[in-house]
């Protein structure tokens, strides 16, 4: 074999252990995630509701908002359903009233998605129960639906993506 | 010293080729038997666009072809606005020559089932909240889904017959059944034709539609209640994300069924678009087609003096790729066109052909000249293989 047949190969060899190491790399890399942080935002009380309090003679033991976070494009919505403790400090807020929240995001390693807790609401400090099946969260951005420039229905989409988390990273999931 | 190539070796290599082409022809022309479209075939007899009775008194309907489905079923309303005491549309048409009696004076529609000098149609708002999607088979393109409907209006609506006309629901009795609002809670089994162009990163539509059975636009219209157009808190389809939803109100008119069949129907379409996740999508399909293309390219190392070791290196790759392309072709209906994975596979043949063609040059070449064909082969090989993986990615 020649000497620059010899050059070539050691060459060839280098590149493809290169490719090898990157692509080992992809997965490693794939595991780097975004650190966690807090997000202050705003949210309009669309309806609030105690529970429990015997016919308002004991505090409530219970209190569910329904809240649409105001600065999203798009629709977004959450219904969250705090203690007695937030009951007592939040039970005051009205609907229609603008407050201001506080998001913690931060990834998921168990369920191996990004996730956004609420965990200021107003003046509120907000401790959700993570078993609490009444907990969820709606995203949609939706738009007049047009067939020969007449409006004829609705599209909503769902997908977590663009200007949407562009403006309210913590609603990103993937 | 060169060593020649031993007879087995070649007739491995020979046997390889054979089954390179075999599934190249057999992944590009052979998609199952008789069907040229991502959609089974309507049943023996049932001719598009044809008239199908009620499936039970419910006044089910069941379309054999979603894209074609029938036209309303024409049967004789007994009109709640006016207590059924009025004679049904038919009856007061007139058919003067004999033939098909139709309405003679200043109705819109000469059709004896619309209704002459009708008041304005009612306009029904239309909401839904999609509860689950089950059991979708993206062979058949068929699925289970269980969904609430609600029908509001401002005045009396006429009575409802609900038609599905890309399925059939289970039961059609109401949760609530006042004239001005009607509320369902529905199951049923629904189709709505793949698109597997894109495959594995493919995205599915998946139909609900609506109608009336019997009356058109000139007695009722459909009208999105955008605010109630929704997926249930929870709603999971497994193996795929939720794109969008859309829900959009359509009038549309029949291929003639008779003389004078001009009346307009009213259609409400429920979609909800379901995207595979594309890291799932290309860890299963991607990352093992260009696992054996890296594998294979290893021999391109392999020198001249280990001719059989080099012959030897792709052709299990090549039954690798057979039998993973196979796997995934039983997971998908009949196409008249090529997958993306299809394209991708294509692609894997090519490149392990490349680098079986590079060994068949060492043989038919002098030995004197194996090591510069062996040089040529490590370079171009790898640059033909990326070039072409990549066009199969792309194109």
């Amino acid at each position: 074999m020649t000497k620059r047949s010899s050059e070539t190969s050691e060459h060839c060899t280098r590149l493809a252990a290169g490719v090898l190491l990157g692509l080992l790399l992809v997965p490693l890399l794939s595991a780097c995630h975004a650190q966690a942080r807090r997000y202050d935002t705003r949210v309009e009380i669309l309806s609030a509701r105690t529970m429990g309090g015997q016919h308002g003679k004991a505090a409530p033991s219970l209190v569910e908002f329904e809240m649409r976070f105001v600065d999203c494009p798009g629709d977004v919505r959450r219904v969250v359903r705090g203690d007695k403790v937030l009951a007592a400090c939040a039970g005051g807020l009205k609907v229609g009233e603008k407050v201001a929240a506080a998001i913690d995001f931060s990834y998921d390693r168990e369920r191996e998605n990004y996730r956004g807790d609420l965990v200021k609401l107003g003046a509120c400090d907000v401790k959700l129960d993570p078993k609490e099946d009444a907990n969820y969260e709606t995203v949609q951005v939706c738009r007049d639906l047009k067939a020969s420039g007449v409006v004829v229905g609705v599209h909503c989409d769902k997908k977590r993506e663009g200007e949407l988390v562009e403006k309210c990273p913590w609603l990103r999931r993937l | 010293m060169v060593r020649r190539p031993s007879a087995r070796s070649l007739s491995i290599q020979v046997a390889a080729l054979i089954m390179a082409v075999a599934v190249m022809l057999y992944a590009s022309f052979w998609r199952g038997p008789g069907a040229s479209e991502a959609y089974a075939a309507p049943a023996p007899g049932a001719a598009p666009g044809a008239r199908l009775a009620p499936a039970s008194s419910a006044g089910l309907a069941v379309s054999a072809l979603p894209d074609q489905p029938p036209a309303p079923v024409a049967a004789k309303p007994s009109d709640e606005r006016d207590g059924g005491a009025s004679r049904d549309p038919i009856d007061v048409a007139e058919a003067v020559d004999g033939g098909v009696p139709t309405h003679t004076g200043e109705s819109a529609y000469k059709s004896p089932f619309a209704v002459p000098n009708a008041k304005p149609p009612v306009k029904i708002k239309v909401g839904m909240l999609l509860n689950s999607i089950d059991d979708y088979d993206i062979k058949t393109g068929r699925y289970n889904a269980d969904f609430f409907l609600s029908l509001t209006s401002d005045v009396p609506m006429p009575k409802i017959r609900l038609s599905f006309p890309n399925g059939k629901v289970e039961t059609t009795e109401p949760m609530a059944d006042k004239s001005t609002f009607k509320l369902y809670r529905l199951r049923g089994d629904f189709k709505s034709p793949p698109n597997l162009r894109r495959y594995p990163f493919d995205s599915q539509e998946l139909k609900i539609m609506v109608e009336d059975d019997f009356r058109g636009i000139d007695q009722v219209r459909f009208i999105v209640d955008k605010e109630r157009t929704q997926l249930a808190r929870g709603f999971r389809a497994l193996g795929w994300q939720v794109a969008y939803l859309e829900a959009r109100s359509t009038s549309q008119s029949y291929p003639d069924r008779f003389e004078h069949d001009d009346l307009i129907y009213g259609r409400y379409t429920f979609t909800l678009s379901l995207e595979r996740y594309a890291t799932s999508a290309a860890f299963t399909v991607f990352v093992p087609a260009f696992v054996i293309v890296l594998i294979a390219l290893f021999g391109m190392w392999v020198p001249p003096a280990q001719m059989d070791v080099r012959s030897n290196a792709g052709a299990p790759m090549l039954a690798a790729a057979v039998l993973f392309h196979f796997a995934l072709m039983q997971e998908l209906p009949a196409t008249s066109y090529l997958t993306r994975a299809d394209k991708l596979m294509l692609g894997v043949y090519v490149s392990l052909a490349l680098g079986m063609l590079s060994t068949w040059w060492m043989y038919l070449v002098e030995e004197r000249n194996q090591g510069k064909v062996f040089v040529i082969a490590r370079v171009v090989v790898p640059v033909l293989n990326v070039v072409v993986m990549t066009a199969a990615c792309v194109v």
